[in-house]
């Protein structure tokens, strides 16, 4: 809260992230921990759970008009499922006001393949949870900036 | 070096908390009454042993995880059984759509197809093993494997814990049946423990009277028919500390679980002096030296203690179960992966010196990804060297005596049964589960974990301390040939086969069989007999596993689909 108030004015909303899991991946421990971690950190978080389609993250994702979406990956299958999100977030045109973050296993070889398709950030395992929050906040924040910069 | 760098930095505590004494003496185990508490190796409380001359009899089970042989980085099963590396267990783990209790084609299972363990769907997977004509066979590394397994008489171990175990159990069975073989030649064991995942909330794919039910039916009708196969590990605990309990809530957790099926048991006419040492009590071996040992002493004793106390058997007939270590996956790091052969070493040490009757170690690349077989042959040598090398097997419970091992076992127990009285007192741990006060400690117990490593009273090296031993990476091989699929072609080749496989099944078979036997399924469980029978016998005639998983639910009178994304196939006239 504190963090919240001690914002200039136009940046008074707290960063809004959606988290979820896609298909039947059941490592869902770390999204636990994380989802505690971020709200702790003063981001106001919307917890999908597990057993997702990309279809329904990107619609709550649009209902809830959220800042960042980060999905957790422990299946090797992060390429197809965030092909298919991003793939659904730049038809609804929301691929540029939208941050997509991924964590969990994800081999660093698949680092700029993810990050071509848009992915803004990769969080592997032993990545502190304020170090997550922090670079969630610092990209959602260079969006706003680089938005209300723009024509 | 200054005296501030030689000070450890993590906390004079246990992993579980339990604060640790600069030094143990007489005055801690002042009330350890040596018949009592600890008896004679393999005799009454077992706190030293299952059996009496342990390892000079036989040595641990190995466990080896099957799953890596399902990708070109490894080598297939079959020539992992030929060359000896895998000699006495190979473990059998369920792929997400297994556990999902859903056909690989669901719309949820896309591309994690195959991602966790070798996706078994029909018996025709296994082609001429199973006398079907399977020209395909996009699974003959795995499958060729676990026939050849069944064939020598490995233990087999379905680890699927999450109650699932009975689609895969049931179908070894049929494949057994179909190979001429006799069930009750059939050795294994099934974590099958469907209480454990609704504890993590990590599974709960379908509702839980419905895998309840499964897991119960199939305990019952093995304990019946497989008299070398142990149904049920009693309480997936490995799972469950993994999730971030602390050891004494991994006892108490185990025990209140084995207690509920049990009963349960009881209540079908099973008889607690002819079932209640089958289920080996299976906990995780951590890198918590002294913590593991006296966790795996205790829970012998646990066991006998509550054998008396609750079932009220004499304490003269109570057997003791064998005990086994699955070594933790989360003292494992991503950082400088030759350290995690070092951890496994010293996890397995531990369990060695608890007195384990079997162990499956982790591999160096756990959190990357499964074994390759560079792994298996460290991990094996580290169970060789142990075992030859140490002198540690040379004599049963070296341990025993030591002021600080006796006083952290009685500590550990006495923990886990304060625990275990509560849930008992709250009316059980499915009472626990439906309060959510079960879930609560875990996901307290995980929190905790996460803040103590950030906080830096638990260390990790190469993680949140000696940062510098981490660069640069010391090079071992990684099971880097798996097909992760691109942008343009996200399904692996691997995959598309896989799928290829089941279409090319479902035209080739023939339905009306495949639907008397569904048919018979669908009736049994709506009688609310035990389905074990008839589940095998529609394994035998073609049946998918979504298929069967399916038609359970309609015989419970539930949807075909537990999300409602795929139709019962027309031609099965059930519900």
């Amino acid at each position: 809260m504190r963090i919240i108030r001690a914002r200039p004015v136009a940046e008074h909303k707290a960063v809004k992230v959606l988290l979820a899991k896609l298909g039947l991946d059941d490592h869902t421990r770390p999204l636990y921990v994380l989802a505690q971690g971020l709200r702790d950190a003063g981001l106001e978080v919307i917890f999908l759970g597990t057993h997702n389609t990309p279809e329904r993250v990107v619609r709550v994702a649009l209902e809830e008009d959220v800042d960042a979406i980060t999905l957790s990956f422990h299946t090797l299958g992060h390429i197809g499922w965030l092909t298919e999100v991003m793939g659904l977030l730049r038809v609804r045109e929301a691929a540029e006001r939208v941050a997509v973050f991924a964590g969990g296993i994800i081999p660093e070889d698949d680092w700029p393949t993810l990050a071509a398709m848009g992915v803004k950030g990769f969080h592997g395992p032993g990545t502190p949870v304020a170090t997550i929050a922090e670079g969630v906040r610092r990209e959602v924040e260079r969006k706003k900036k680089g938005q209300g910069e723009g024509p | 070096m200054t005296a501030e760098r030689r000070t450890i930095r993590s906390a004079p505590v246990t992993q579980s908390g339990i604060p640790i004494k600069v030094v143990y003496g007489p005055g801690d185990v002042r009330t350890l009454d040596y018949e009592r508490d600890l008896g004679e190796p393999g005799r009454f409380p077992f706190t030293r042993g299952t059996y009496p001359e342990q390892y000079r009899r036989r040595r641990w089970v190995s466990g080896v995880p099957g799953e890596g042989a399902m990708y070109s980085g490894q080598k297939p099963i079959t020539q992992l059984i030929e060359e000896g590396l895998i000699d006495s267990g190979i473990r059998k783990g369920a792929d997400y759509h297994v556990l999902a209790c859903v056909d690989p084609d669901h719309p949820l299972v896309k591309y994690d197809l195959g991602r966790g363990c070798p996706p078994l769907f029909a018996l025709w997977n296994f082609g001429d093993d199973a006398g079907r004509p399977n020209p395909r066979k996009a699974l003959r590394r795995t499958a060729e494997g676990y026939a050849l397994a069944v064939k020598r008489g490995l233990v087999l171990e379905f680890g699927h814990a999450n109650g699932s175990d009975i689609f895969h159990t049931t179908l070894f069975c049929a494949l057994c049946e179909e190979m001429g073989r006799p069930l009750a030649e059939f050795r294994g064991n099934s974590v099958n423990d469907p209480l454990a995942h609704y504890i993590i909330r990590c599974m709960a794919y379908q509702p839980l009277p419905l895998m309840w039910k499964l897991a119960l039916d199939w305990m019952e009708w093995a304990f019946g028919h497989l008299p070398k196969f142990r149904p049920t590990n009693g309480g997936c605990a490995y799972d469950m500390r993994e999730s971030g309990i602390d050891s004494c809530q991994e006892l108490a957790f185990r025990f209140a679980n084995y207690i509920e099926y049990m009963d349960e048991l009881c209540r079908r006419g099973l008889r607690i002096d002819e079932i209640g040492h089958r289920p080996a009590i299976a906990l995780c071996g951590e890198i918590d030296f002294f913590e593991t040992i006296a966790k795996l002493r205790a829970a012998r004793r646990m066991h006998a203690r509550i054998a008396v106390e609750r079932y009220g058997m004499d304490p003269k007939a109570v057997k003791c179960p064998p005990v086994n270590t699955n070594l933790a996956g989360t003292a494992m790091t991503k950082q400088q992966p030759i350290f995690n052969v070092v951890r496994s070493a010293i996890q397995a040490l531990a369990s060695v010196l608890g007195g384990v009757n079997g162990m499956e170690l982790k591999a160096y690349t756990e959190v990357m990804s499964s074994s390759p077989t560079a792994a298996l042959v460290i991990n094996r040598g580290i169970e060789a060297i142990i075992a030859e090398e140490t002198g540690v097997c040379q004599t049963v419970d070296p341990l025993a005596g030591s002021y600080y091992v006796e006083w952290l076992t009685h500590r550990v127990e006495d923990g886990a049964r304060k625990i275990l009285d509560e849930i008992l007192s709250k009316g059980g741990v499915r009472a626990c589960l439906e309060s959510g006060w079960i879930q609560g400690l875990v996901e307290e117990g995980a929190k905790r974990r996460q803040r103590e490593l950030e906080e830096g009273q638990r260390v990790l090296v190469g993680v949140n301390a000696y940062e510098s031993l981490v660069e640069p990476e010391i090079p071992l091989p990684l099971l880097d040939t798996l097909d992760r699929g691109s942008p343009e072609a996200p399904y692996s080749a691997l995959q598309r086969e896989i799928l290829a496989e089941l279409a090319e099944l479902r035209v080739r078979r023939d339905t009306v069989k495949t639907g008397r036997a569904l048919h018979e399924l669908y009736r049994v469980t709506r009688e609310g007999k035990n389905v074990v029978r008839a589940m095998i016998d529609a394994w035998k005639a073609d049946a998918t596993l979504g298929e069967i998983a399916g038609t359970i639910r309609m015989g419970l009178g539930l949807p075909w689909d537990e999300w409602g994304m795929v139709q019962k196939p027309e031609w099965l006239h059930v519900g």
